[in-house]
C-alpha cells in the first residue's frame, strides 16, 4: 500500500464487523435494523403491522417465534424479504441472532 | 430438487473441485445442498426452478485464495459465477445466468483499504457495503459523503460495476471510478490505470494511466473478477438544500424535462436528480389495498386521491442543491422560476412537509449519502413481494419522455401491473426505470410479466431505446438489440471472452457474453 500521511488517509483499515464473535443484538443491528427497527420507514415493521397487528409489528418484541422459523426466513427469504447468504450471516451469527429474539 | 450440474461436468468431477475449494478456503466456507437457497433469486420470473440456480458456493476470504480457485475452476471447467455481496436483488440477486455455476461470494472480501479525506476517495474489497463505509465515515469524522443507490446493504465495488447509479452530485458510479485490481481467469493479477506503475501514488486519482483504458471491460462483464476498486467521494458541501417540484398531469413530464435539460446540463441542477410516478412514491408509505381492492392497474379517480392524501403530484422531481449558501439561493431561484412555468407546479422543501413517512423526508437523505432501505417499502405494493427494473435509456428530451412513459406505462398497465417508474437525470440522458412490482408466488403473474418483459425489451429497441442493466433472465434479450452491423459489439465481446477465459470459467451468459463451448444455438 502506498505511504500516505495519517492525517489525510487510513490504510489497511479493519475488516467491517465480520467478527465471528458479534452479539445477537449486535447482528441484528447490522442486519435486521433497518427493516425490522422501530420508526415509520422500517418496511418490514410495516408490513407486519399492516398483516399481523400492531402488536407483532416488532420482532424484538415478540415471544411468538420459534428460532427455527426464525433461522429458515433468514435462509430463505420470505416474500419481500431476501435470503441472507452465510458468508455474510454465518450460522453461529444466526444461532446468536434467534438466541436474542427468543430471549 | 437437487442442485444442478453445468453442461459437460460430472457429480464426481464436481466432487472434487468443491473438495478443492474447500482446501483453498477451508470446508466452512463452501456452500452446498440446502445451504445454496441463499443464492436463489429472491424476485424469481421464470417458472422453470431449475433455471437460475447455482450448484454451490465458495466464500474466499484474500486475493490469493480467488486466484487459486480460479485455477482450479479452469482444470476442471467448473464454471464460476462471481458476486459482490450478491444484493443486485431487481436483477437477480446472487443467482447465476448458468445453473450449475459456483457462486463466487467475495462478501467475506470486506476491507475498507483506505479512505482518503484530502482528495476524497476510498479503496475497498468487494464485500463493503455501503452501510459499512458510511459507518466507517461517521464513526471517523471524515468530511465526506458517500453516494448510494436505494438499498444501502449492496456492495460499493458491485453497485458501480453494474452501472448502479445514486443521486448526489456523484450520482454516476463507474464515473467515480479510480483504479481497479482485477484477477484474471488463469489467476493472474492486473492492477489498472496508474496501479500498474510500481511505486506510483495516484491510483486513485487519475483513471486512465497509459495506454488504451481498461477498466470498463470488467463491468458487466465476464472478464475478470475485480477484487479491489478506488471510489471517489465527495467532499462535504458547506450547505445542502434538497427540494421537491410536484406537477399534476402525466403529460407535464414533456414540459418538465424541456426545462429540465439546460439547467442539468448547465449544472444548475447539481446533483443526480429524479422524476418519479405517483405510485412509485405512494408506495413508500401506503399499499394499493388501502386505495383500491380491485385487480388491474389503479384507475385515474384513485390516483387523484392519492395525490390529495399524500401532497405528491402525478409526477415528483426531488433534487438538492449543495455549496455555499448564497450559491444556493443563487441557483434555487433560477430552478424555482423556471419551473413556475408548468401550471400547477409546487414547491416544497422538507420543512414544509408533515406527513410520515414522506418521499421528500426520505429523499433528503439520499440525495445527501445516507444510507438506507425505505425503498424497499415499494414492495409491498401489491403484497406479493417481487420487482424487476425495466431501464431503457433515451435523450433528455420532452417527446422522448412522453413517447417513453407512454410505450412503456401502456404496456405494463395492459399486463395489469400499475405503473411505478422514474426518470434518473444524468447531463444528456434519462434512464427510465421501471419498477414492475408482481406477486412471486403466483405463477400466472409471472408468465405474464415475463411476457410484459420480453414486449417491452422488443418494442422499445424498435424505437432505438436500449437497456442499460438487466436481470439475469434478460441479458440475452437485451444483448441482441446492441447488435448493429451484424452484432459486431457482441463479436468483438466474445473474441475478448476467448481470449482472457478460453475455457469460460467466469460467469458464462453474463450481458449475453457467453464462452465459445457454450455459444451454440444463441446470437451472433
Amino acid at each position: 500500500m502506498k505511504p500516505i500521511a495519517l492525517t489525510v488517509s487510513v490504510a489497511f483499515l479493519a475488516a467491517t464487523a465480520a467478527a465471528a464473535d458479534m452479539t445477537g443484538k449486535e447482528v441484528f443491528d447490522r442486519h435486521c435494523v433497518h427493516c425490522h427497527g422501530p420508526g415509520n420507514e422500517a418496511t418490514g415493521t410495516l408490513q407486519l403491522a399492516r398483516t399481523r397487528g400492531e402488536d407483532k409489528a416488532l420482532l424484538t418484541e415478540r415471544d411468538d417465534l420459534p428460532a427455527v422459523y426464525i433461522q429458515m426466513i433468514v435462509r430463505q427469504g420470505l416474500k419481500a424479504m431476501p435470503a441472507f447468504v452465510p458468508s455474510d450471516l454465518t450460522d453461529a451469527q444466526l444461532k446468536a441472532l434467534t438466541d436474542y429474539l427468543t430471549q | 430438487m437437487a442442485e444442478p450440474l453445468p453442461p459437460g461436468v460430472s457429480a464426481d468431477r464436481m466432487a472434487e473441485t468443491l473438495e478443492r475449494f474447500g482446501q483453498i478456503v477451508g470446508k466452512e466456507w463452501v456452500f452446498t445442498g440446502e445451504q445454496t437457497a441463499s443464492y436463489h433469486d429472491p424476485y424469481p420470473i421464470s417458472n422453470d426452478d431449475a433455471r437460475y440456480r447455482a450448484h454451490a458456493a465458495v466464500a474466499p476470504a484474500s486475493v490469493e485464495q480467488v486466484q487459486e480457485i480460479v485455477k482450479a475452476a479452469n482444470a476442471s471447467g467448473v464454471p464460476l459465477w462471481p458476486v459482490s455481496r450478491g444484493k443486485n436483488f431487481a436483477y437477480g440477486g446472487a443467482a447465476p445466468v448458468l445453473s450449475g455455476s459456483i457462486v463466487l461470494d467475495m462478501s467475506r472480501m470486506n476491507r475498507i483499504l483506505e479512505v482518503n479525506e484530502k482528495f476524497g476517495y476510498a479503496l475497498v474489497e468487494p464485500g463493503v457495503s455501503y452501510f459499512d463505509l458510511y459507518n466507517y465515515l461517521q464513526a471517523n469524522g471524515l468530511k465526506l459523503w458517500l453516494d448510494v443507490p436505494d438499498p444501502g446493504w449492496g456492495s460499493v465495488m458491485g453497485n458501480a460495476l453494474d452501472h448502479g447509479v445514486g443521486y448526489t452530485p456523484y450520482g454516476d458510479h463507474f464515473m467515480m471510478q479510480c483504479g481497479m485490481e482485477v484477477v484474471l481467469a488463469n489467476g493472474d493479477v492486473v492492477r489498472t490505470g496508474m496501479g500498474a506503475m510500481p511505486g506510483n501514488n495516484t491510483w486513485q486519482l487519475f483513471k486512465y494511466g497509459f495506454g488504451p483504458y481498461v477498466d470498463g471491460l470488467f463491468s458487466q462483464s465476464n472478464f475478470g473478477i475485480v477484487t479491489k476498486m478506488g471510489i471517489w467521494l465527495m467532499p462535504e458541501p458547506a450547505g445542502y438544500r434538497p427540494y421537491m417540484i410536484t406537477f399534476e398531469r402525466e403529460d407535464d413530464i414533456a414540459e418538465v424535462i424541456e426545462i429540465l435539460r439546460p439547467l442539468r446540463l448547465n449544472n444548475v441542477i447539481q446533483n443526480a436528480a429524479t422524476i418519479r410516478s405517483l405510485v412509485l412514491d405512494a408506495a413508500i408509505s401506503s399499499t394499493r389495498s388501502q386505495y383500491y381492492s380491485r385487480t388491474g392497474p389503479i384507475p385515474d379517480s384513485v390516483a387523484r386521491k392519492i395525490m390529495a392524501d399524500q401532497d405528491i403530484g402525478m409526477w415528483n422531481f426531488c433534487g438538492a442543491l449543495y455549496g455555499p449558501p448564497p450559491i444556493i439561493d443563487a441557483l434555487w431561484t433560477v430552478i424555482r422560476d423556471a419551473f413556475a412555468k408548468v401550471p400547477g407546479a409546487k414547491f416544497y422543501f422538507p420543512e414544509d412537509r408533515k406527513r410520515r413517512p414522506d418521499i421528500l423526508i426520505h429523499r433528503a437523505e439520499t440525495m445527501r449519502g445516507v444510507p438506507k432501505l425505505t425503498e424497499f417499502n415499494f414492495l409491498n405494493w401489491a403484497g406479493g413481494g417481487g420487482h424487476i427494473g425495466f431501464s431503457p435509456v433515451s435523450p433528455t428530451t420532452g417527446t422522448d419522455a412522453l413517447k417513453q412513459y407512454r410505450m412503456v406505462s401502456g404496456r405494463v398497465r395492459e399486463y395489469g401491473f400499475d405503473y411505478m417508474g422514474l426518470l434518473a437525470i444524468g447531463f444528456r440522458e434519462l434512464h427510465h426505470v421501471t419498477v414492475i412490482v408482481y406477486d412471486k408466488t403466483n405463477t400466472d403473474e409471472r408468465r405474464r410479466l415475463d411476457e410484459c418483459f420480453n414486449l417491452l425489451v422488443k418494442e422499445a429497441a424498435a424505437e432505438g431505446y436500449g437497456e442499460y442493466r438487466t436481470h439475469i433472465q434478460y441479458m440475452d434479450a437485451i444483448a441482441g438489440t446492441y447488435k448493429w452491423n451484424d452484432n459486431a459489439l457482441l463479436k468483438m465481446h466474445q473474441t475478448i471472452k476467448d481470449a482472457l477465459d478460453p475455457k469460460g470459467i467466469l460467469a458464462p451468459g453474463k450481458s449475453g457474453i457467453w464462452p465459445k463451448h457454450l455459444r451454440d444455438g444463441r446470437q451472433a
